[in-house]
This record gives structure tokens, C-alpha cells and sequence, in this order.
């Protein structure tokens, strides 16, 4: 078998290694440059700390229950009320979070609120008691007489 | 103890496994540990997190289960290694030299720090990584560090935003972390995992591809990969498809190194082991698994047994998953083949993303097109077989596509990217595996030696 079949020499092959190394360098500069203005913009760019800490109350308070219903003030179905529930869920993991209103089999609902509202009376029309609010939006009900 | 500490306990694990498995057919020089060490990374954390999972399925608590598994790994490999690296090895061929390698070494050490400066900035932006990498990789993984919770990774209730139904091996390697430290939801686990995984990409590119092509072809293969701006996304991202590509990369190589060597059995074993991982990655992983068993089957032929054997346990987790924990989710239908108007937008998005791949002039596909036309192809094409596993993963994701149940152009907007990226890396190894060897003197190919 031929040399030449298998390596390649003189100046194709330093052009090769030459071009691509150039290349490479340039791409991983300008890639660098990319994402330190992408970090200088904000830490913790998503807020998912400051989400952690905003439910760091609903597991004592709900005795690690391992279900508990969940409801938010972002219009059903939208994308908007999604990104709550999974930022919601990541926080309170291993306790799951139960989209569903007519789950009758659980004790305990979280109320994730963009801003302050009646929340002992949103609770009422919903069949729930207000048993704590958390602050920064974040309401613990317990279900009551009937809903 | 910090959340990292665990992962080198499973890094070390890996080493011992690699080392025993490759001990026959041992690269030479600094070639040996820039493909160990990168090796023993998805080796290490992916057979202890099976062993993990496997404990907690059993009905142990997360931090016996998350030591128990550590130190059986790793006391297994060391012993496998006690018993075979005092085997004599055989000679192995070595690739052409070239005295011009050193610039495109130069160039990896530059690009290198600036991917490591980058990892470390992505760290501080997005420190629970991005959307994918806390609502399901690490949000799976609180559940199976909790005692007595870790079927809740796959309940139903959380179908429709945190996949339930996908695998668990990057879950169960974060889990493994905050089990032995007692800290779910640390920070430094996942990002951690993740920045070994991406190292060790570019690194088993580099070394892999260096003990079969050359350390030029090497450099240049990984600085191809470091030119991809997705993958670099994809770093600070946290998301699995960086381990999956790794998992993926160490069966390709394992395959290819095993085939040159008369299908060397541990090598096979070891490739089959590193396959049937990816699986357990993600669902994407089945299919690549699945493309390099048939492409070792019809090369290797009865050879193949032992790629076969070493597939079955990570497997039989998958299959005991899906079958008796993951919640039933109806990804694909077949009728929408009849739908042949969503082809033109797979291909179209498909093309999008492969532009999207980089910025010219340094664009990681014209960097490639430059190799092929500088280098040329080796001649006679041999071992066409190793091209299996990414063409029937690239139909595979095809297929996918178009029979997805979710609305098409929401599902390719957010999935089209990640599985170029995914391919990449076995796009670029197997480019550079067909391309001539950069070579200060041709010289003459031991003919005692297979050609790989």
C-alpha cells in the first residue's frame, strides 16, 4: 500500500493544522468575549436562588408532605404559568406539585401570586383556608369545609 | 465535604476500569492519559450512578446507597486493574509524527483556558445552569437524594414540565453528589458534573483520536469541537447532552480502537458498557446505541458477543424504567408520516441549526470542509461501518421530527439545536478518522497491524 494513502506531508499538511488552529483561536476569543458580557449582565441571570428561598417555608409548614396542590395568578395554559410551576417545583422537590384543581385528596395548596391580593379570599371561593402567607407572593392554604 | 468530592471518587473508579479494560492495548506517551483520564469520567460516574439507582430501587437510603455504590465501583475496577495491568501488553502501532503538531497544541492551550474562563462565567450567570438543567436534570435529582422519594423523578404528575419519562443516569450522577454531602439542591454537584464532562469531551477528542490518527489530527479534531458555539452554550447550560455526547464519543472510539485490534474483547466490553450508559443519558442514546450495535454485529460478526454482554445490565435499568416506572407519553405517531408538508421544515430547521453551528469564517463546518480538502481522504475508505451509528442517529432524530406529537415547530425550536449538537462530536470523530494523518515523512504502515 501506497504512503500516500494513509499521511499527508509537506505544506497541504502545515496549511491544514495551520488554518485550523488559526481558526479555532479566533472562534474560542470571540466565543470568550460572548459570554463574559452575557455573565457581566447579572448573577444568577433566571433568579432560580431567589426562587429556592422564596418556598424555603412550605416543607416544615406542610409536614414534607409528598403531594401538594399548586395554583398561580398567570393565565391558564400559558407559558407564563408553566415557568412558575417548574421554578415552583425544582424549589419544593421531593414534594410534588399538583396542577389540579379538582385533586380532592389533598390537604395542603401553595399560592404562587405576582403581587399582593385578597389571598384569605381567594382561598374562600377555592374551598381553602389561609394558613400562612410567606411573603414575596408565596400563600400556604389548607383545604376546609368543602370546595 | 464538598459536592465535587464525589464525583473524583467516581472519576477515580472510571480510571481503574479504563486502565484494566485498555491494559492489552495500551497507548503510548501522553497519548495514554489524555484518553484515559477523559475516558474514566462517563465510565466512573455512569456505572456508580447505575449501581445508585439500582441501591435506591432496592430500598436503601440515598447516603449508604450513594457510598455503597462509590466504593463497589471503585473496588471492582481496582481489582479488575490489579488482576490485568500485569498482563504483558501487546505493541501498539504507533501514528505518524509530525513535526508541525505543536502549533495546533498552542492553539488548544489558548482555546482551552478561554472554554475553561467561559465555564466558570457560566457558573456565576446561571449557577443552577439553565431552564432544562434545574426544571428536569437536577429537580429529578432532589427526589433521588431524598430518602424515600426517588420514584417521585418519574410521577406522572409531572408530565408536560420536567419529562418524567426520560432517563435518569445524569439525575442519579448529580443525586449521587448531594447524597453523600447531605446538600440536595448544591449548587457545586451539577455544575461540577458538568464541567468534567465538558473537559473531558474535548480531551477524549483529543487523546482519542491522537492514539489512532496522530496527535495533530487530534488537536485539530478537538479545536473543530471548540469551535462549536453551541457547544459552548451548551456548557454553561448544564444540560445533558454534553455527558451524552461523551458516553456516546467513548463507545465510538472504544468500537474503533477494538476493531483495529482484532475486536479486542475488553475494548468491546468497554464500549458496549459506555453505549448502553448513553441510553440511560437519554432517550437519543437508545438510538445511538442501538446504530453501533448493528454497525459492530455486521462488522464484528460472533466478535460481537462481548459489546453485547457488557450492554446488558445498563439495558435491563432502561428497560426495567420504562416498562414499570416511566409514565406512558405518546412522543411520536406514526400517522403524521402522511404528513409529508413537515419535511421541508425538519430540513429547513435541521440546515438552520447546522449554520447556527458557529460564526464565519470560523465556522466549525468549513473548518472541517478545510481538513477534508487539505488532508484528503484515506485511501481505500476502510471501516465504513463506523460511520453506522451516526447516520442511523441522524435518521433516527429525522424520524422523530416528523412524527412528533408536540406542535412541530415548537418542538424543532427547542430540540433541533441540541441534537446537532449532539452529533458533533461523532461528526467530527469520524470525519478525522476517514482524513490522511498529517506526517513529517511518509512512512511505511507496520503490515503485521490492522489498518484502524
Amino acid at each position: 500500500m501506497s504512503t500516500q494513502t494513509t499521511t499527508v506531508t509537506g505544506a497541504r499538511a502545515i496549511a491544514a493544522v495551520a488554518i485550523v488552529s488559526a481558526l479555532a483561536a479566533g472562534a474560542s476569543i470571540e466565543y470568550y468575549g460572548l459570554f463574559e458580557k452575557v455573565a457581566e449582565q447579572s448573577g444568577d441571570a433566571q433568579q432560580i436562588g431567589s426562587l429556592v428561598e422564596r418556598f424555603a417555608g412550605i416543607p416544615r409548614l406542610t409536614g414534607n408532605a409528598p403531594r401538594i396542590g399548586y395554583f398561580n395568578d398567570r393565565t391558564p395554559g400559558s407559558v407564563a404559568q408553566q415557568a412558575a410551576l417548574a421554578s415552583a417545583q425544582f424549589a419544593l422537590a421531593p414534594q410534588i406539585l399538583v396542577l389540579d384543581e379538582n385533586r380532592n385528596d389533598l390537604e395542603y395548596w401553595v399560592g404562587d401570586f405576582n403581587a399582593p391580593r385578597d389571598f384569605a379570599g381567594i382561598g374562600k371561593v377555592q374551598g381553602l383556608e389561609l394558613v400562612a402567607d410567606l411573603g414575596r407572593g408565596v400563600v400556604l392554604y389548607r383545604r376546609g369545609a368543602g370546595k | 465535604m464538598t459536592a465535587a468530592a464525589p464525583l473524583l471518587i467516581a472519576w477515580a473508579a472510571g480510571w481503574f476500569w479504563v486502565a484494566a479494560l485498555t491494559a492489552g492495548r495500551r497507548a503510548h506517551g501522553p497519548s495514554r492519559w489524555l484518553l484515559e483520564i477523559p475516558l474514566a469520567f462517563p465510565v466512573g460516574a455512569g456505572g456508580s450512578s447505575c449501581l445508585y439507582f439500582a441501591f435506591l430501587a432496592a430500598g436503601l437510603n440515598p447516603f449508604p446507597a450513594a457510598v455503597l455504590a462509590d466504593l463497589i465501583w471503585l473496588a471492582a475496577g481496582a481489582a479488575l486493574w490489579w488482576k490485568r495491568d500485569r498482563q504483558p501488553a501487546a505493541p501498539v502501532e504507533k501514528p505518524s509524527g509530525f513535526r508541525f503538531a505543536w502549533i495546533a497544541w498552542i492553539a488548544l492551550a489558548i482555546c482551552g483556558a478561554f472554554l475553561l474562563g467561559a465555564i466558570v462565567q457560566g457558573a456565576a450567570a446561571l449557577p443552577h445552569g439553565d431552564w432544562d438543567a434545574w426544571a428536569i436534570w437536577n429537580m429529578r435529582a432532589k427526589f433521588l437524594a431524598s430518602g424515600g422519594h426517588w420514584s417521585g423523578a418519574a410521577a406522572p404528575e409531572l408530565i408536560g414540565r420536567s419529562h418524567p419519562e426520560y432517563p435518569l443516569l445524569w439525575s442519579s450522577v448529580i443525586a449521587k453528589a448531594w447524597a453523600w454531602t447531605g446538600r440536595p439542591g448544591d449548587i457545586a454537584a451539577p455544575a461540577s458534573a458538568n464541567a468534567a464532562s465538558t473537559i473531558s469531551l474535548v480531551l477524549l477528542m483529543f487523546g482519542g483520536l491522537w492514539s489512532l490518527r496522530g496527535a495533530a489530527t487530534g488537536a485539530m479534531a478537538a479545536l473543530v469541537l471548540l469551535s462549536t458555539v453551541t457547544f459552548w452554550q451548551y456548557a454553561m447550560a448544564q444540560y445533558a447532552d454534553i455527558p451524552l455526547s461523551l458516553f456516546m464519543l467513548g463507545a465510538l472510539w472504544c468500537a474503533v480502537r477494538a476493531a483495529g485490534d482484532d475486536w479486542d474483547k475488553p475494548l468491546l466490553a468497554l464500549s458496549g458498557l459506555l453505549a448502553s450508559l448513553a441510553g440511560w443519558t437519554k432517550d437519543e442514546g437508545l438510538v445511538f446505541a442501538a446504530g453501533l450495535a448493528l454497525a459492530i454485529v455486521i462488522a464484528a460478526r460472533k466478535s460481537a458477543l462481548p459489546w453485547l454482554l457488557a450492554a446488558v445490565p445498563a439495558a435491563l435499568i432502561v428497560a426495567l424504567f420504562k416498562a414499570l416506572m416511566a409514565p406512558p407519553f405518546k412522543e411520536w405517531s406514526f400517522t403524521h408520516l402522511a404528513d409529508v408538508g413537515r419535511v421541508p421544515s425538519v430540513l429547513f430547521s435541521i440546515g438552520r441549526e447546522l449554520l447556527n453551528l458557529g460564526h464565519f469564517p470560523t465556522h466549525p463546518i468549513l473548518m472541517l470542509g478545510i481538513a477534508v480538502a487539505l488532508l484528503g481522504v484515506r485511501r481505500p475508505v476502510r471501516q465504513i461501518w463506523t460511520a453506522i451509528p451516526l447516520a442511523l442517529l441522524a435518521a433516527g432524530y429525522f424520524g422523530a421530527f416528523w412524527m412528533t406529537t408536540s406542535g412541530l415547530q415548537w418542538r424543532l425550536s427547542t430540540a433541533a439545536g441540541r441534537i446537532v449538537l449532539q452529533m458533533m462530536p461523532l461528526l467530527i470523530f469520524t470525519v478525522f478518522l476517514f482524513l490522511r494523518t498529517p506526517s513529517t515523512t511518509a512512512t511505511a504502515p507496520d503490515p503485521r497491524r490492522k489498518q484502524r
